[in-house]
Protein backbone atom coordinates (compact mmCIF):
# COMPACT_ATOMS: atom_id res chain seq x y z
CA UNK A 1 0.00 0.00 0.00
CA UNK A 2 1.32 3.46 -0.77
CA UNK A 3 2.12 6.01 1.35
CA UNK A 4 0.07 8.63 2.13
CA UNK A 5 1.66 12.22 0.04
CA UNK A 6 3.14 15.16 2.03
CA UNK A 7 0.17 17.49 0.59
CA UNK A 8 -2.48 14.95 1.97
CA UNK A 9 -1.05 15.11 4.99
CA UNK A 10 -1.13 18.19 5.61
CA UNK A 11 -4.76 18.94 4.13
CA UNK A 12 -5.75 16.10 6.87
CA UNK A 13 -4.07 17.54 9.41
CA UNK A 14 -5.51 21.24 8.98
CA UNK A 15 -2.05 22.88 7.85
CA UNK A 16 -3.96 23.31 4.58
CA UNK A 17 -5.87 26.00 3.67
CA UNK A 18 -9.17 25.36 1.62
CA UNK A 19 -8.54 26.89 -1.24
CA UNK A 20 -5.83 25.45 -1.90
CA UNK A 21 -7.25 21.79 -1.10
CA UNK A 22 -9.72 22.88 -3.36
CA UNK A 23 -6.80 23.65 -5.71
CA UNK A 24 -5.22 20.20 -4.52
CA UNK A 25 -8.37 18.46 -5.38
CA UNK A 26 -8.30 19.69 -9.26
CA UNK A 27 -5.19 19.52 -9.85
CA UNK A 28 -5.52 15.80 -8.49
CA UNK A 29 -2.95 15.78 -5.76
CA UNK A 30 -5.21 13.60 -3.47
CA UNK A 31 -8.93 12.72 -4.07
CA UNK A 32 -11.75 13.93 -1.40
CA UNK A 33 -12.39 10.02 -0.53
CA UNK A 34 -8.40 10.25 0.03
CA UNK A 35 -8.76 13.18 2.30
CA UNK A 36 -12.36 11.88 4.05
CA UNK A 37 -10.09 8.62 5.11
CA UNK A 38 -7.23 10.88 6.30
CA UNK A 39 -8.72 12.92 8.37
CA UNK A 40 -11.26 10.08 9.85
CA UNK A 41 -7.96 7.98 10.78
CA UNK A 42 -6.83 11.43 12.59
CA UNK A 43 -9.80 11.70 14.10
CA UNK A 44 -9.63 8.54 15.37
CA UNK A 45 -5.95 8.98 17.00
CA UNK A 46 -6.53 12.32 17.92
CA UNK A 47 -9.76 12.47 20.02
CA UNK A 48 -9.47 9.94 22.42
CA UNK A 49 -7.53 12.99 23.94
CA UNK A 50 -9.37 15.57 22.95
CA UNK A 51 -12.69 14.36 22.95
CA UNK A 52 -13.67 17.23 20.11
CA UNK A 53 -15.81 14.58 18.11
CA UNK A 54 -18.90 13.26 19.66
CA UNK A 55 -19.46 10.61 16.60
CA UNK A 56 -17.90 10.18 13.05
CA UNK A 57 -20.62 10.62 10.11
CA UNK A 58 -21.02 7.30 8.88
CA UNK A 59 -21.32 8.68 4.95
CA UNK A 60 -18.61 10.49 5.09
CA UNK A 61 -16.62 8.03 3.17
CA UNK A 62 -19.38 7.53 0.32
CA UNK A 63 -20.52 11.36 0.38
CA UNK A 64 -16.74 11.66 -0.88
CA UNK A 65 -16.95 9.58 -3.39
CA UNK A 66 -19.64 11.03 -4.79
CA UNK A 67 -17.67 14.22 -4.89
CA UNK A 68 -14.96 12.94 -6.81
CA UNK A 69 -17.53 11.38 -9.20
CA UNK A 70 -19.07 14.77 -9.55
CA UNK A 71 -15.57 16.63 -10.11
CA UNK A 72 -14.38 13.95 -12.57
CA UNK A 73 -17.88 14.72 -14.46
CA UNK A 74 -16.90 18.34 -14.73
CA UNK A 75 -19.66 19.31 -12.14
CA UNK A 76 -17.55 21.50 -9.68
CA UNK A 77 -19.32 23.16 -6.90
CA UNK A 78 -16.89 25.57 -5.63
CA UNK A 79 -14.09 25.58 -3.07
CA UNK A 80 -15.93 23.29 -0.43
CA UNK A 81 -16.28 20.59 -2.67
CA UNK A 82 -14.65 17.67 -1.39
CA UNK A 83 -14.00 19.75 1.86
CA UNK A 84 -14.72 17.85 5.44
CA UNK A 85 -16.94 20.04 7.65
CA UNK A 86 -17.77 19.14 11.25
CA UNK A 87 -21.11 20.56 12.64
CA UNK A 88 -21.89 21.05 16.96
CA UNK A 89 -23.98 18.38 17.81
CA UNK A 90 -26.57 20.46 17.76
CA UNK A 91 -27.20 20.57 13.99
CA UNK A 92 -29.40 18.05 12.64
CA UNK A 93 -27.55 15.19 9.87
CA UNK A 94 -30.13 13.58 8.50
CA UNK A 95 -29.80 9.86 9.92
CA UNK A 96 -27.27 10.99 12.68
CA UNK A 97 -28.31 11.82 16.48
CA UNK A 98 -28.47 15.29 17.16
CA UNK A 99 -27.96 14.73 21.42
CA UNK A 100 -26.92 18.09 22.18
CA UNK A 101 -24.86 16.39 24.82
CA UNK A 102 -27.93 15.59 26.73
CA UNK A 103 -29.55 12.03 28.11
CA UNK A 104 -33.21 13.67 27.35
CA UNK A 105 -31.55 13.49 23.78
CA UNK A 106 -29.88 10.29 23.33
CA UNK A 107 -32.41 8.25 21.37
CA UNK A 108 -32.97 11.35 18.96
CA UNK A 109 -32.97 10.49 15.20
CA UNK A 110 -32.96 13.21 12.88
CA UNK A 111 -34.74 12.73 9.86
CA UNK A 112 -33.71 15.36 7.49
CA UNK A 113 -30.60 18.22 7.17
CA UNK A 114 -30.54 21.24 8.93
CA UNK A 115 -30.64 24.26 6.28
CA UNK A 116 -26.70 24.70 7.29
CA UNK A 117 -26.24 21.00 6.58
CA UNK A 118 -28.04 21.14 3.30
CA UNK A 119 -26.17 24.02 2.39
CA UNK A 120 -22.91 22.30 3.16
CA UNK A 121 -23.65 19.92 0.64
CA UNK A 122 -24.79 21.45 -1.54
CA UNK A 123 -21.56 22.87 -2.00
CA UNK A 124 -19.92 19.90 -1.98
CA UNK A 125 -19.03 19.57 1.43
CA UNK A 126 -18.43 16.01 2.89
CA UNK A 127 -20.23 16.17 6.73
CA UNK A 128 -16.79 14.96 8.70
CA UNK A 129 -18.81 14.46 11.98
CA UNK A 130 -20.81 15.71 15.18
CA UNK A 131 -18.77 17.69 17.73
CA UNK A 132 -19.17 18.64 21.50
CA UNK A 133 -21.20 21.06 22.64
CA UNK A 134 -22.68 21.75 26.52
CA UNK A 135 -25.96 20.30 27.49
CA UNK A 136 -28.15 22.05 25.18
CA UNK A 137 -25.75 24.77 24.61
CA UNK A 138 -26.09 25.81 27.91
CA UNK A 139 -24.48 23.86 30.44
CA UNK A 140 -21.25 23.28 31.47
CA UNK A 141 -18.67 20.53 30.47
CA UNK A 142 -19.49 18.26 33.99
CA UNK A 143 -19.01 14.92 33.96
CA UNK A 144 -22.49 13.79 34.48
CA UNK A 145 -23.36 14.39 30.57
CA UNK A 146 -23.65 11.38 28.16
CA UNK A 147 -20.02 12.11 26.15
CA UNK A 148 -16.44 13.53 27.72
CA UNK A 149 -15.73 16.87 27.87
CA UNK A 150 -13.59 18.46 24.98
CA UNK A 151 -10.50 19.53 26.03
CA UNK A 152 -7.97 22.68 24.89
CA UNK A 153 -5.47 21.25 22.20
CA UNK A 154 -3.55 23.94 23.52
CA UNK A 155 -3.53 22.08 27.00
CA UNK A 156 -5.56 19.17 27.80
CA UNK A 157 -5.80 19.92 31.19
CA UNK A 158 -7.50 23.66 30.29
CA UNK A 159 -11.31 23.83 28.82
CA UNK A 160 -11.37 25.16 24.80
CA UNK A 161 -15.04 26.98 25.89
CA UNK A 162 -18.03 26.86 24.87
CA UNK A 163 -20.39 25.79 24.06
CA UNK A 164 -19.31 25.09 21.07
CA UNK A 165 -16.48 23.69 22.45
CA UNK A 166 -15.96 20.57 20.00
CA UNK A 167 -15.72 22.82 16.87
CA UNK A 168 -13.22 24.87 18.64
CA UNK A 169 -11.23 21.73 19.79
CA UNK A 170 -11.35 20.21 16.30
CA UNK A 171 -10.02 23.59 14.51
CA UNK A 172 -7.48 23.73 17.21
CA UNK A 173 -6.40 19.95 16.98
CA UNK A 174 -6.26 19.97 12.92
CA UNK A 175 -8.76 17.27 12.16
CA UNK A 176 -10.83 19.71 10.53
CA UNK A 177 -10.10 23.48 8.97
CA UNK A 178 -13.86 24.75 9.48
CA UNK A 179 -16.23 23.50 12.22
CA UNK A 180 -20.06 25.32 12.90
CA UNK A 181 -20.71 26.25 15.94
CA UNK A 182 -23.76 28.44 17.42
CA UNK A 183 -23.83 31.55 19.45
CA UNK A 184 -25.97 32.51 22.07
CA UNK A 185 -23.96 34.47 24.01
CA UNK A 186 -20.75 33.79 22.69
CA UNK A 187 -20.75 30.82 22.76
CA UNK A 188 -18.46 30.24 19.33
CA UNK A 189 -16.33 33.64 19.97
CA UNK A 190 -15.44 32.06 23.22
CA UNK A 191 -13.81 29.08 22.29
CA UNK A 192 -12.14 30.35 19.30
CA UNK A 193 -10.53 32.87 21.65
CA UNK A 194 -9.80 29.91 24.02
CA UNK A 195 -8.21 27.94 20.92
CA UNK A 196 -6.54 30.29 19.65
CA UNK A 197 -8.54 30.25 15.94
CA UNK A 198 -11.23 32.51 13.99
CA UNK A 199 -14.61 32.80 15.15
CA UNK A 200 -17.36 34.35 13.43
CA UNK A 201 -20.91 35.41 14.88
CA UNK A 202 -22.62 36.50 11.62
CA UNK A 203 -25.24 39.21 11.79
CA UNK A 204 -28.25 38.03 13.42
CA UNK A 205 -30.70 35.50 10.91
CA UNK A 206 -28.02 36.23 7.90
CA UNK A 207 -27.85 32.03 8.37
CA UNK A 208 -30.74 30.18 8.57
CA UNK A 209 -31.05 28.01 12.18
CA UNK A 210 -33.49 25.89 10.41
CA UNK A 211 -33.13 22.13 11.94
CA UNK A 212 -31.01 23.69 14.74
CA UNK A 213 -31.86 22.85 18.21
CA UNK A 214 -32.42 26.27 19.65
CA UNK A 215 -31.26 27.82 22.97
CA UNK A 216 -32.73 31.26 22.70
CA UNK A 217 -34.21 31.76 19.09
CA UNK A 218 -33.81 35.63 19.52
CA UNK A 219 -30.50 35.59 20.75
CA UNK A 220 -28.83 32.33 18.59
CA UNK A 221 -26.68 32.59 15.90
CA UNK A 222 -25.24 30.26 13.93
CA UNK A 223 -21.74 30.79 12.32
CA UNK A 224 -18.34 28.99 11.73
CA UNK A 225 -14.84 28.28 13.91
CA UNK A 226 -11.82 28.19 11.44
CA UNK A 227 -8.19 28.14 10.97
CA UNK A 228 -8.04 31.12 9.30
CA UNK A 229 -10.01 34.20 8.09
CA UNK A 230 -10.41 32.94 4.25
CA UNK A 231 -11.71 29.53 5.48
CA UNK A 232 -13.85 31.68 8.21
CA UNK A 233 -15.15 33.82 4.58
CA UNK A 234 -15.54 30.99 2.67
CA UNK A 235 -17.48 28.64 5.06
CA UNK A 236 -19.93 32.11 5.84
CA UNK A 237 -20.62 32.73 2.40
CA UNK A 238 -21.43 29.19 1.67
CA UNK A 239 -24.37 28.68 4.18
CA UNK A 240 -25.38 32.59 4.47
CA UNK A 241 -29.27 33.30 3.58
CA UNK A 242 -29.38 34.85 0.09
CA UNK A 243 -32.48 36.34 0.60
CA UNK A 244 -31.32 39.04 1.96
CA UNK A 245 -32.63 42.73 1.59
CA UNK A 246 -31.46 45.17 -0.98
CA UNK A 247 -30.04 47.89 1.27
CA UNK A 248 -27.52 45.01 2.82
CA UNK A 249 -26.02 44.07 -0.21
CA UNK A 250 -25.09 47.79 -0.73
CA UNK A 251 -23.81 47.40 2.52
CA UNK A 252 -21.94 44.53 1.94
CA UNK A 253 -20.50 45.96 -1.44
CA UNK A 254 -19.48 44.42 -4.91
CA UNK A 255 -17.40 41.81 -3.65
CA UNK A 256 -18.39 38.20 -4.20
CA UNK A 257 -18.41 35.65 -1.47
CA UNK A 258 -15.63 33.62 -2.50
CA UNK A 259 -13.14 36.55 -3.51
CA UNK A 260 -9.65 36.30 -0.90
CA UNK A 261 -10.34 38.51 1.90
CA UNK A 262 -7.76 41.02 1.73
CA UNK A 263 -5.38 42.45 3.96
CA UNK A 264 -6.61 46.65 3.84
CA UNK A 265 -7.53 48.72 6.35
CA UNK A 266 -5.96 51.56 4.64
CA UNK A 267 -8.38 54.40 5.58
CA UNK A 268 -10.69 52.66 7.41
CA UNK A 269 -11.75 53.91 10.56
CA UNK A 270 -11.78 51.68 13.68
CA UNK A 271 -13.37 52.59 16.89
CA UNK A 272 -11.54 51.11 19.84
CA UNK A 273 -13.95 50.40 23.12
CA UNK A 274 -11.34 51.89 25.62
CA UNK A 275 -14.23 51.53 28.31
CA UNK A 276 -13.66 47.82 27.73
CA UNK A 277 -9.65 47.68 27.22
CA UNK A 278 -10.25 49.37 31.07
CA UNK A 279 -12.25 46.86 32.29
CA UNK A 280 -10.61 45.41 35.49
CA UNK A 281 -11.61 41.67 34.90
CA UNK A 282 -9.18 41.82 31.55
CA UNK A 283 -6.03 40.22 32.13
CA UNK A 284 -3.08 42.21 31.30
CA UNK A 285 -1.47 40.25 28.81
CA UNK A 286 -4.98 39.95 27.08
CA UNK A 287 -4.68 44.06 26.94
CA UNK A 288 -1.46 44.45 25.89
CA UNK A 289 -1.85 42.15 22.95
CA UNK A 290 -5.38 44.39 22.03
CA UNK A 291 -2.61 47.49 22.10
CA UNK A 292 -0.39 45.56 20.18
CA UNK A 293 -2.92 45.01 17.52
CA UNK A 294 -4.27 48.40 17.13
CA UNK A 295 -0.94 49.77 16.38
CA UNK A 296 -0.36 47.00 13.55
CA UNK A 297 -3.93 48.43 12.23
CA UNK A 298 -2.81 52.25 12.87
CA UNK A 299 0.06 51.21 10.84
CA UNK A 300 -1.52 49.77 8.22
CA UNK A 301 -3.24 53.04 7.32
CA UNK A 302 -6.20 52.81 9.91
CA UNK A 303 -7.93 55.49 11.32
CA UNK A 304 -7.96 54.81 15.07
CA UNK A 305 -10.56 56.55 17.37
CA UNK A 306 -11.74 56.25 21.34
CA UNK A 307 -15.48 54.83 21.48
CA UNK A 308 -17.52 54.00 24.75
CA UNK A 309 -20.03 51.35 24.65
CA UNK A 310 -22.74 51.17 27.56
CA UNK A 311 -21.58 49.26 30.31
CA UNK A 312 -21.44 45.29 29.91
CA UNK A 313 -23.40 44.80 32.81
CA UNK A 314 -26.25 46.20 31.18
CA UNK A 315 -26.09 44.54 27.79
CA UNK A 316 -25.83 41.00 30.29
CA UNK A 317 -28.43 41.87 32.92
CA UNK A 318 -30.78 42.35 29.67
CA UNK A 319 -29.43 39.49 27.30
CA UNK A 320 -30.01 37.09 30.02
CA UNK A 321 -33.68 37.95 30.98
CA UNK A 322 -34.26 37.57 27.28
CA UNK A 323 -31.96 33.99 27.18
CA UNK A 324 -33.15 32.74 30.40
CA UNK A 325 -36.99 33.28 29.95
CA UNK A 326 -36.83 31.71 26.07
CA UNK A 327 -34.88 28.91 27.01
CA UNK A 328 -37.20 27.88 30.10
CA UNK A 329 -40.25 28.03 27.50
CA UNK A 330 -38.33 25.70 25.22
CA UNK A 331 -37.75 23.07 27.39
CA UNK A 332 -40.73 23.49 30.22
CA UNK A 333 -42.17 20.37 29.16
CA UNK A 334 -39.34 18.46 28.94
CA UNK A 335 -38.64 19.96 32.37
CA UNK A 336 -42.27 18.91 34.00
CA UNK A 337 -42.19 15.24 32.37
CA UNK A 338 -38.39 14.55 33.45
CA UNK A 339 -36.20 17.18 35.28
CA UNK A 340 -33.54 14.58 36.47
CA UNK A 341 -32.17 13.88 33.09
CA UNK A 342 -30.69 17.20 33.26
CA UNK A 343 -27.21 17.52 34.29
CA UNK A 344 -26.16 19.59 37.31
CA UNK A 345 -25.74 23.23 35.74
CA UNK A 346 -28.79 23.13 33.73
CA UNK A 347 -30.85 21.73 36.87
CA UNK A 348 -30.18 24.96 38.06
CA UNK A 349 -30.61 27.29 35.43
CA UNK A 350 -33.43 26.54 33.62
CA UNK A 351 -35.93 26.89 36.11
CA UNK A 352 -34.60 30.42 36.64
CA UNK A 353 -36.96 31.36 33.37
CA UNK A 354 -39.95 30.53 35.57
CA UNK A 355 -39.44 33.53 37.27
CA UNK A 356 -39.47 35.78 34.74
CA UNK A 357 -42.82 37.69 34.05
CA UNK A 358 -43.99 39.80 30.69
CA UNK A 359 -43.28 43.40 32.54
CA UNK A 360 -39.54 42.07 32.40
CA UNK A 361 -39.02 40.57 29.35
CA UNK A 362 -40.36 43.69 27.69
CA UNK A 363 -38.41 45.79 29.81
CA UNK A 364 -35.59 43.33 27.95
CA UNK A 365 -36.89 43.77 24.90
CA UNK A 366 -37.16 47.57 25.13
CA UNK A 367 -33.62 47.97 26.63
CA UNK A 368 -32.38 45.87 23.60
CA UNK A 369 -33.24 48.50 21.06
CA UNK A 370 -32.14 51.39 22.99
CA UNK A 371 -28.46 49.53 23.20
CA UNK A 372 -28.94 48.14 19.54
CA UNK A 373 -29.57 52.32 18.57
CA UNK A 374 -26.27 52.78 20.42
CA UNK A 375 -24.03 50.62 18.98
CA UNK A 376 -25.24 51.37 15.44
CA UNK A 377 -25.01 55.18 16.29
CA UNK A 378 -20.84 54.06 16.49
CA UNK A 379 -21.08 52.99 13.09
CA UNK A 380 -22.14 56.65 11.62
CA UNK A 381 -18.82 57.35 12.06
CA UNK A 382 -16.84 54.17 12.50
CA UNK A 383 -16.30 50.97 9.98
CA UNK A 384 -15.38 48.90 12.26
CA UNK A 385 -15.17 48.25 16.50
CA UNK A 386 -12.22 46.52 18.00
CA UNK A 387 -13.18 45.60 21.87
CA UNK A 388 -12.48 42.72 24.16
CA UNK A 389 -13.18 38.82 23.58
CA UNK A 390 -11.91 36.28 26.24
CA UNK A 391 -10.79 37.66 29.37
CA UNK A 392 -8.01 36.27 29.45
CA UNK A 393 -6.57 32.84 28.44
CA UNK A 394 -8.07 29.12 28.93
CA UNK A 395 -9.83 28.24 32.58
CA UNK A 396 -9.11 25.22 33.74
CA UNK A 397 -10.92 21.69 33.07
CA UNK A 398 -14.26 21.47 34.97
CA UNK A 399 -13.92 18.36 37.88
CA UNK A 400 -17.05 16.56 38.07
CA UNK A 401 -18.08 18.50 40.92
CA UNK A 402 -16.54 21.75 40.14
CA UNK A 403 -17.46 25.40 41.37
CA UNK A 404 -18.86 27.12 38.62
CA UNK A 405 -17.27 30.13 37.86
CA UNK A 406 -19.31 33.57 39.45
CA UNK A 407 -18.14 35.52 36.49
CA UNK A 408 -18.53 34.68 32.26
CA UNK A 409 -14.75 35.46 31.16
CA UNK A 410 -15.96 36.80 28.26
CA UNK A 411 -17.39 40.03 26.65
CA UNK A 412 -19.40 38.78 23.74
CA UNK A 413 -22.95 38.75 24.84
CA UNK A 414 -23.69 42.34 23.63
CA UNK A 415 -23.61 41.46 19.81
CA UNK A 416 -25.89 38.97 20.30
CA UNK A 417 -28.79 41.15 21.92
CA UNK A 418 -27.62 43.68 19.15
CA UNK A 419 -27.39 41.33 16.18
CA UNK A 420 -24.23 43.05 15.20
CA UNK A 421 -21.50 40.52 13.19
CA UNK A 422 -18.61 39.97 15.50
CA UNK A 423 -15.14 37.99 14.63
CA UNK A 424 -13.06 37.05 17.03
CA UNK A 425 -9.26 36.81 16.10
CA UNK A 426 -6.11 35.52 17.94
CA UNK A 427 -3.83 37.84 19.41
CA UNK A 428 -1.06 35.96 20.57
CA UNK A 429 0.31 33.57 22.63
CA UNK A 430 0.06 34.65 26.76
CA UNK A 431 2.83 33.73 29.34
CA UNK A 432 0.89 30.47 29.73
CA UNK A 433 1.40 29.59 26.45
CA UNK A 434 -2.48 29.51 25.56
CA UNK A 435 -4.14 31.81 22.81
CA UNK A 436 -5.15 35.32 23.49
CA UNK A 437 -7.83 37.07 21.45
CA UNK A 438 -9.80 40.25 20.34
CA UNK A 439 -12.85 40.80 18.87
CA UNK A 440 -14.34 43.05 15.88
CA UNK A 441 -17.97 43.69 15.28
CA UNK A 442 -19.37 45.56 11.96
CA UNK A 443 -22.56 47.18 11.36
CA UNK A 444 -25.47 45.32 10.39
CA UNK A 445 -24.76 42.80 7.33
CA UNK A 446 -20.69 43.88 6.97
CA UNK A 447 -19.41 40.44 8.03
CA UNK A 448 -16.84 41.93 5.07
CA UNK A 449 -15.25 44.64 6.68
CA UNK A 450 -15.04 43.02 10.27
CA UNK A 451 -12.97 40.09 7.68
CA UNK A 452 -10.84 42.93 6.43
CA UNK A 453 -9.71 43.70 9.49
CA UNK A 454 -9.25 40.05 10.77
CA UNK A 455 -7.32 39.73 7.95
CA UNK A 456 -4.85 42.39 8.26
CA UNK A 457 -4.02 41.00 11.50
CA UNK A 458 -3.69 37.89 10.54
CA UNK A 459 -1.48 38.54 7.51
CA UNK A 460 0.66 39.85 10.64
CA UNK A 461 0.55 37.30 13.15
CA UNK A 462 0.26 34.78 11.03
CA UNK A 463 -1.87 32.76 13.69
CA UNK A 464 -3.50 30.95 10.47
CA UNK A 465 -0.21 29.20 10.76
CA UNK A 466 -0.11 28.00 14.91
CA UNK A 467 -0.54 24.54 15.64
CA UNK A 468 -1.76 23.64 19.01
CA UNK A 469 0.80 21.20 20.96
CA UNK A 470 -2.05 18.23 20.16
CA UNK A 471 -1.89 19.25 16.50
CA UNK A 472 2.14 19.20 16.20
CA UNK A 473 2.46 16.61 18.47
CA UNK A 474 0.17 14.12 15.71
CA UNK A 475 2.24 15.27 12.87
CA UNK A 476 5.92 14.78 14.33
CA UNK B 1 -41.22 36.65 54.17
CA UNK B 2 -42.25 37.11 50.74
CA UNK B 3 -40.32 36.97 47.77
CA UNK B 4 -40.90 39.62 45.29
CA UNK B 5 -39.48 36.79 42.16
CA UNK B 6 -41.42 38.52 39.14
CA UNK B 7 -44.63 36.71 38.33
CA UNK B 8 -45.09 34.95 41.62
CA UNK B 9 -44.90 38.18 43.49
CA UNK B 10 -46.28 37.21 47.00
CA UNK B 11 -46.03 33.83 46.44
CA UNK B 12 -43.30 31.28 47.04
CA UNK B 13 -40.49 30.24 45.26
CA UNK B 14 -41.22 26.63 46.18
CA UNK B 15 -44.84 26.60 45.53
CA UNK B 16 -43.48 28.04 41.99
CA UNK B 17 -41.00 25.51 41.33
CA UNK B 18 -43.79 22.39 42.46
CA UNK B 19 -45.63 23.91 39.49
CA UNK B 20 -43.39 23.67 37.07
CA UNK B 21 -42.43 20.03 37.81
CA UNK B 22 -38.89 20.73 39.75
CA UNK B 23 -38.05 19.67 43.62
CA UNK B 24 -34.64 20.60 44.80
CA UNK B 25 -32.75 19.12 48.00
CA UNK B 26 -31.73 21.28 50.28
CA UNK B 27 -28.56 22.16 49.07
CA UNK B 28 -29.92 23.12 45.62
CA UNK B 29 -32.92 24.80 46.80
CA UNK B 30 -29.83 26.77 48.18
CA UNK B 31 -27.75 27.81 45.18
CA UNK B 32 -31.27 27.72 43.26
CA UNK B 33 -32.16 30.89 45.74
CA UNK B 34 -28.52 32.58 44.83
CA UNK B 35 -29.50 32.33 41.18
CA UNK B 36 -32.96 34.09 41.97
CA UNK B 37 -30.71 36.90 43.68
CA UNK B 38 -28.63 37.06 40.90
CA UNK B 39 -32.05 37.57 38.85
CA UNK B 40 -33.44 40.66 40.89
CA UNK B 41 -29.71 42.40 40.14
CA UNK B 42 -30.63 41.50 36.61
CA UNK B 43 -34.02 43.05 36.92
CA UNK B 44 -32.66 46.26 38.89
CA UNK B 45 -29.92 47.10 35.93
CA UNK B 46 -32.16 46.91 33.26
CA UNK B 47 -34.94 49.03 34.98
CA UNK B 48 -31.87 51.72 35.88
CA UNK B 49 -30.60 51.58 32.24
CA UNK B 50 -34.12 52.15 30.92
CA UNK B 51 -34.85 54.90 32.90
CA UNK B 52 -31.75 56.57 32.86
CA UNK B 53 -32.33 56.05 28.76
CA UNK B 54 -35.06 57.68 29.28
CA UNK B 55 -33.50 61.19 28.59
CA UNK B 56 -30.38 60.27 26.33
CA UNK B 57 -27.39 58.34 28.92
CA UNK B 58 -24.93 59.50 29.99
CA UNK B 59 -23.35 56.23 30.01
CA UNK B 60 -22.41 56.67 25.89
CA UNK B 61 -20.50 59.01 23.85
CA UNK B 62 -18.10 58.98 20.72
CA UNK B 63 -15.07 60.61 20.40
CA UNK B 64 -13.54 61.28 17.19
CA UNK B 65 -9.62 61.38 16.49
CA UNK B 66 -8.67 60.35 19.96
CA UNK B 67 -5.82 57.81 20.46
CA UNK B 68 -6.49 55.14 22.82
Amino acid sequence: MSQPSNSLMEAAGGGMPIREMAAALRHGDFTARQLAAATLENIERVNPRVHAFVAVAPQALADAERADSELSAGADRGPFHGIPVALKDVYDVAGMATTCQSLHRLDHLAESDSAVTARLRARGAVIIGKVATYEFAFGDPQGDQPFPAARNPWRLDRDPGGSSSGSGAAVAAGLVRVAFGTDTGGSIRCPAGWCGVVGLKPTANSISDAGVFPLSPSLDTCGPLAKSIDDASLAFWAVRNSEIATEEIDIIGSHRGQDAVPADVKGMRIGVATNYLDDHALNSESREAILAAIEILRGRGAIISHVLLPEYSTFSACAHLILLSEAFALHRDLIASDFRKYGTTLRQRLPIGAFIDDRDVANAHRLRGLLTDKVDSIFENQDALITTNALGTAGPRYAPDGVIPGEWPMRTIPYNLTGHPALAVPTGLASDGLPLSLQIVGRHCDEWTTLRVGRTLEQVLGFDRWHSPSSQFERA
Amino acid sequence: MTERVGAIEGRNVEQRLTEIGVRFDAAEMQEFRRALEDLENMRVETSKALAIDGSKSADFESTEGEQP
